[in-house]
């Protein structure tokens, strides 16, 4: 409900985006394009960096698990404030202004950064081949450790196990240092299994 | 700057079919491979069953199931990441891991059965200590959290197809 009420940004009428999407009719103001996109991932990976460098990754944590296992205490690694942060709110473009609110909007902000540098972001597959490869390359600096984390702790936080994978609906396990995902055949396309053979046998992208 | 941006990319985007997906998937698979991003994965020399197994099926080229291992990123900015996609049972998994050999020894033990404890639960088979029960009413506690509240009926109110009942923590 706070997220809700402090940083979703929505349409009031469908007719706004119909035009920015459609790019004969909002031309160089079209958001659905390409080059846009690429500004926009070009973006996203500075704003990444910004995040990823005021985190620290803590390894100190123990937690207590209660589940029927030998090992009940697991140490597991959690971000906190890099030496020199002092509050979050200075990271964000709108802080809430208490700690306790901008350190959680901090975290929401930063998932959601790097969520969308990854394969399960659908615009990323659907612009994947218009990516130059320039900008393809400083995809191997992001620090996918903390993203794994931050999403541990935001699944965690919320109780949810709702997951996106190439943009589908999946679901989401995680344990100590892992994120599991799985996507059932319910949110597969009905009319696969010919077509899709054909598509991964025709590919050699192991070699 | 640019959330705005970033909420109309969600906005735009459109339901992509199986067969797509999986055609993108490979495309970007290869792609980042060249980029540097990913790079195929290989446990060390005596590790674990469970997780040399993943990098066998993983080199294999079968008609029925397909996979990668990668390590994704850099240095101390990496994890290791799984995907494998069964064709006959259609399913997609995939996992990102800091802990590679303890990640693989627990999917091979419980991916059959990790995924679904939410929709098919059976009041029968969890704990006494996760649950409680009333003559019509049950309340299941997440066995995964601490518990921290107790349960009692306050109210009943009367719905077309269930029982509603409010508690309180106390």
């Amino acid at each position: 409900m706070f997220m809700e009420r402090s940083v979703t940004l929505r349409f009031y009428h469908k007719s706004f985006k119909d035009f920015l999407c459609d790019p004969t009719r909002s031309g160089s103001f079209c958001v659905n394009t390409p080059a846009i996109y690429c500004k926009f991932l070009d973006h996203l990976i500075q704003c990444h960096h910004h995040y990823a460098s005021s985190y620290a990754i803590d390894g100190s944590s123990m937690y207590f698990l209660p589940l029927a296992s030998a090992l009940n205490l697991l140490v597991i690694p959690d971000l906190v404030p890099a030496p020199g942060i002092i509050s979050s709110s200075t990271a964000l473009s709108w802080p809430h202004g208490t700690e306790c609110a901008d350190s959680y909007l901090k975290l929401w902000a930063f998932s959601g950064l790097s969520f969308r540098l990854s394969c399960d972001d659908s615009d990323f597959c659907r612009f994947f081949e218009d990516i130059p490869f320039a900008i393809l390359q400083r995809l191997a600096d992001v620090d996918y450790r903390k993203s794994l984390i931050v999403d541990r702790m935001l699944w965690e936080l919320e109780d949810s196990s709702n997951a996106l994978v190439f943009g589908i609906r999946a679901t989401a396990r995680t344990s100590s240092h892992t994120a599991f995902e799985c996507v059932r055949t319910k949110n597969f396309d009905e009319l696969v299994p010919a077509a899709f053979i054909r598509v991964c046998f025709n590919y050699d992208y192991l070699q | 700057m640019n959330w705005f941006l970033l909420h109309l990319f969600e906005y735009v985007s459109t339901m992509i079919t199986y067969n797509e997906i999986i055609h993108t998937h490979c495309q970007v698979v290869n792609k980042l491979e060249k980029a540097k991003v990913i790079r195929p994965y290989i446990p060390l020399f005596g590790s674990s069953r469970a997780s040399a197994l993943l990098h066998t099926l993983s080199r294999r080229k079968s008609v029925r199931r397909n996979s990668g291992l990668y390590k994704l990123g850099h240095g101390e900015k990496s994890v290791i990441w799984y995907w494998g996609f069964d064709v006959e049972k259609q399913l997609f998994h995939q996992f990102k891991t800091i802990d590679y050999a303890a990640a693989a020894e627990f999917y091979e033990a419980n991916k059959l059965t990790m995924w679904w404890e939410d929709v098919d639960l059976d009041i029968n088979s969890v704990p006494p200590e996760h649950k409680k029960e009333g003559t019509d009413w049950f309340a299941i506690f997440n066995p995964r959290a601490t518990r921290q509240l107790e349960v009692s009926p306050i109210h009943t109110l009367m719905h077309e197809r269930c029982t509603i009942l409010h508690s309180v923590a106390e």
